[in-house]
């Protein structure tokens, strides 16, 4: 029996076609996901690998197309598809020829469906592997060197570059067996390729961060980003050269004008004419004239136009200029350079900062890990993670992790706060307040990266903006203050700001509580540490300890007697000659284990807690005391470490003192004692 | 410490204050009242967002009981006058904003 062309065949043939022939982007998308609901990625028994393949190509066609590569959302939702599809390809089974009844297999009646559904014999998937994270591999490097690259090179570090920038975390994870030869591979072929940056997915979202970067915008707007690709596709890739486009535009506005003007004083004087005119011309004279001041008058109106249009183009490639070629500029390296001067907190020079660049680059320096995690964290905006962090570690008060996402999304966009903020009603009046007290939080605690910092501010600014727009509609609404004057007005819409801002006050004193709890919480944890820690070098403390609180309760003597002697003479019998030691141990240990934190965490309570207790006006400065506590908690859990670092180190010296002294002078102390 | 600096150490809160109010040419003690308000929740936030630790503790504690905003502001441009350009831009953005509602309900 042969393979029947099934009828989900014939609607996905026709998609395949449509795909195929369409050039709308948005088109692709649509149809793309209806083979997605015809179970083209899911169903392998219905489709081919190269069906899949003419899928994949046509995502890539559409994705290559002028007005598509700068439109991110749609390209997103394309390489979205791209890597299902992918993903699939290479994972997915490829079916055998469905064998025929009565038959042992399959050739007597294979499919005779269309050629691209037809049944084809088993191929493998041609993909690289499923993680495509490359390995610090020859042939990476091979590749670079190569005048030209291989595609499949090439395709596999396009997918290494989205990792990066999609995956952050798992590229991180990765980032240790990333060995420099194949990364600048990977960056070389990118560049001989022109992937990276310009006219792709990836050189687009590299152009935005180094943009931003370089410019310190938070995002550019769309048309300064269209009127930047329109200039790359003429080919014109810098600012000198954006210049000379500038400059002849201008001329064709001078052009355009001048001919303008002419035409004007042209028609000017034919009216003129035709009003001076005493006698009456002949009609076909006066029909021709009539038509030539029409012909001029259209022309006049079309050069003006032409004028406006100019002027319009002008000023926008006058906005774009600053910012073309800024990608194209930056070598990798230039852009590890810019990062590291966007993440530079020690003022270093340029040369030094360089020097980091290119240990980056080359990794060949051990422990620097820790700023090539930064370079990728700016590489990924993690304002997000950051919002969701607080919504988990801080509990923001009626907002949850999805309203992160949403309110994140709409950053840019006052009149979408608008109406996700009407859309809230009346518990918005809480919930946004909270929200940009905590982002105002975010800001002050310093701990954003760069492009973070930058969508925090956007994002706080524009919901004042949402607000304040919202409160103004109230006031304009409000039946009872119709008849207001108007600076009775601006009083009740500036009390209803107040309102709000009342609220954020309240959240800061939250905050405030909270982080004082949590300094209560941070030195009690550090007290329990000590009393475990006490409990389990008991043994160890037991003889100085025991003998040091017997004395001060006035049972000296037998303190002395039951414990504290009893140590000092182990000492002295086994070490004799370090009883100081014991001693410098016993001190050092009691002081740093108890009284150093108890020391140190005192005076911060009680900060905390008068500010805790005190004005609003001093909230804020009581958050920051709140916090500086819990660093000293900190400091106080590291003077705890420290005390069980001299008493680990003062025991070692006593007990390894028979040792040493047996490989110095050749005889042990007990050898001593016998002489 | 240069002009911009100086001028922004002699700034008067109260005459800010009267400035905005003269603007819209209402002398209202309700207005007036909530124009403070608002200000001090705006330029307190400013301060926050702008101040390490240290500084803020600073221009808070030297007079806890101080409710002189002007005089603390005052106090924490003498401590960090990096925060001039928050303090200005926020003051500037608050008296435009304040005319322009104004104007709107005027119309």
């Amino acid at each position: 029996m042969s393979n029947p062309l099934h009828p989900q065949h014939k609607e996905a043939l026709q998609q395949l076609e449509k795909i195929q022939n369409s050039k709308d982007a948005a088109e692709v998308f649509a149809l793309i996901e209806d083979l997605g609901q015809h179970g083209f990625f899911t169903q392998p028994q219905l489709h081919t690998v190269e069906a899949q393949r003419e899928v994949r190509d046509a995502i890539d066609r559409v994705m290559g197309m002028d007005h598509i590569v700068t439109d991110m959302d749609v390209t997103d939702n394309l390489l979205r598809l791209k890597q299902r599809l992918e993903k699939y390809m290479r994972v997915a089974p490829v079916p055998p020829a469905e064998p025929a009844l009565g038959t042992m297999g399959g050739t007597i009646n294979a499919p005779q469906g269309p050629a691209i559904f037809a049944a084809q014999p088993p191929e493998p998937p041609k993909e690289p592997p499923a993680e495509p994270i490359p390995e610090a591999e020859p042939e990476a490097t091979e590749a670079a060197e190569t005048a030209s690259a291989k595609p499949a090179d090439v395709e596999k570090v396009t997918r290494f570059f989205q990792n990066i920038l999609r995956k952050p975390s798992e590229f991180k994870a990765k980032a240790e067996e990333i060995k420099n030869p194949a990364l600048r591979a990977v960056v070389n072929v990118l560049e001989k390729e022109k992937l990276w940056p310009g006219g792709h997915f990836d050189g687009n979202r590299f152009d935005q961060i180094s943009l931003t970067l370089m410019e310190g915008k938070k995002s550019l707007p769309v048309n300064v980003k269209t009127a930047i690709a329109k200039l790359r596709a003429e080919g014109i890739i810098n600012e000198e050269a954006a210049e000379r486009k500038i400059a002849a535009l201008q001329a064709e506005i001078e052009n355009a004008e001048a001919e303008a003007k002419t035409l004007e004083r042209d028609i000017e004087s034919l009216h003129k004419t035709r009003m001076a005119r005493r006698t009456n011309v002949a009609e076909a004279t006066d029909k021709a004239e009539l038509t030539n001041l029409s012909d001029k008058e259209k022309e006049m109106r079309g050069k003006s136009q032409e004028v406006l249009t100019k002027k319009r183009e002008l000023k926008i490639l006058e906005t774009a200029r600053p910012h073309l070629g800024a990608g194209e500029k930056f070598t990798p390296q230039q852009l590890l350079i810019k990062l590291l001067q966007a993440l530079d907190t020690e003022n270093k020079t340029p040369e030094e900062i360089a020097a980091d660049a290119e240990t980056l680059m080359t990794g060949e320096e051990a422990g620097k890990r820790g700023k090539k995690e930064k370079i990728w964290a700016v590489l990924h905006p993690s304002l997000q993670a950051t919002l969701r962090e607080l919504v988990k570690v801080k509990g923001l008060k009626g907002l949850e992790e999805k309203d992160m996402d949403e309110v994140l999304k709409l950053k840019n966009n006052v009149p979408g706060l608008i109406e996700w903020i009407e859309e809230r009603g009346e518990k918005a009046k809480k919930e946004v307040p909270v929200l940009m007290a905590y982002l105002r939080f975010a800001l002050a605690e310093n701990t954003l990266n760069t492009l973070s910092r930058g969508h925090a501010e956007t994002l706080l600014k524009n919901l004042r903006a949402a607000r304040n727009k919202i409160i103004m509609d109230g006031i304009e609404n409000n039946p009872d203050l119709m008849n207001k004057k108007p600076h009775e007005k601006t009083a009740a819409y500036l009390s209803e700001m107040n309102a709000w801002d009342e609220n954020s006050v309240k959240v800061n004193e939250e905050i405030l509580k909270e982080l004082v709890i949590k300094s209560y919480v941070k030195k009690a944890s550090t007290v329990a540490a000590l009393i475990g820690g006490g409990i389990y070098a008991w043994p160890l403390l037991s003889f100085p300890a025991i003998g040091s609180a017997l004395s001060y309760i006035g049972w000296g003597n037998i303190g002395a007697g039951a414990a504290h002697e009893i140590g000092r003479h182990a000492v002295k019998h086994f070490f004799p000659g370090k009883e100081k030691y014991y001693k410098q141990g016993a001190t050092r240990a009691l002081g740093w284990f108890v009284l150093g934190p108890i020391g140190l965490a005192a005076p911060e309570l009680m900060t905390g807690l008068k500010f805790l207790f005190g004005k609003k006006e001093q909230i804020a400065a009581g958050m920051k005391t709140g916090a500086h506590g819990a660093a000293l908690a900190g400091k106080g859990t590291a003077a705890v470490a420290k005390g069980g670092w001299w008493l680990t180190k003062g025991l070692a010296k006593a007990v390894s003192y028979p040792f040493r002294r047996n490989k110095n002078s050749g005889s042990t102390p007990s050898n001593q004692q016998a002489a | 410490m240069n002009a911009e600096n100086n001028a922004a150490m002699e700034f008067d809160f109260n005459a800010y204050v009267q400035k905005l109010m003269a603007a819209m040419g209402a002398p209202d003690a309700e207005l007036e009242k909530q124009l403070r308000r608002q200000l001090a929740f705006r330029l307190t936030n400013v301060l926050g967002m702008n101040l390490n630790d240290q500084a803020l503790l600073k221009a808070a504690e030297s007079d806890p009981e101080s409710t002189d905003l002007g005089a603390m502001l005052s106090r924490a441009i003498a401590i960090n006058p990096q925060v001039i350009p928050g303090l200005v831009a926020e003051l500037d953005e608050f008296y435009n904003e304040t005319l322009q509602a104004f104007a709107r309900f005027q119309s």
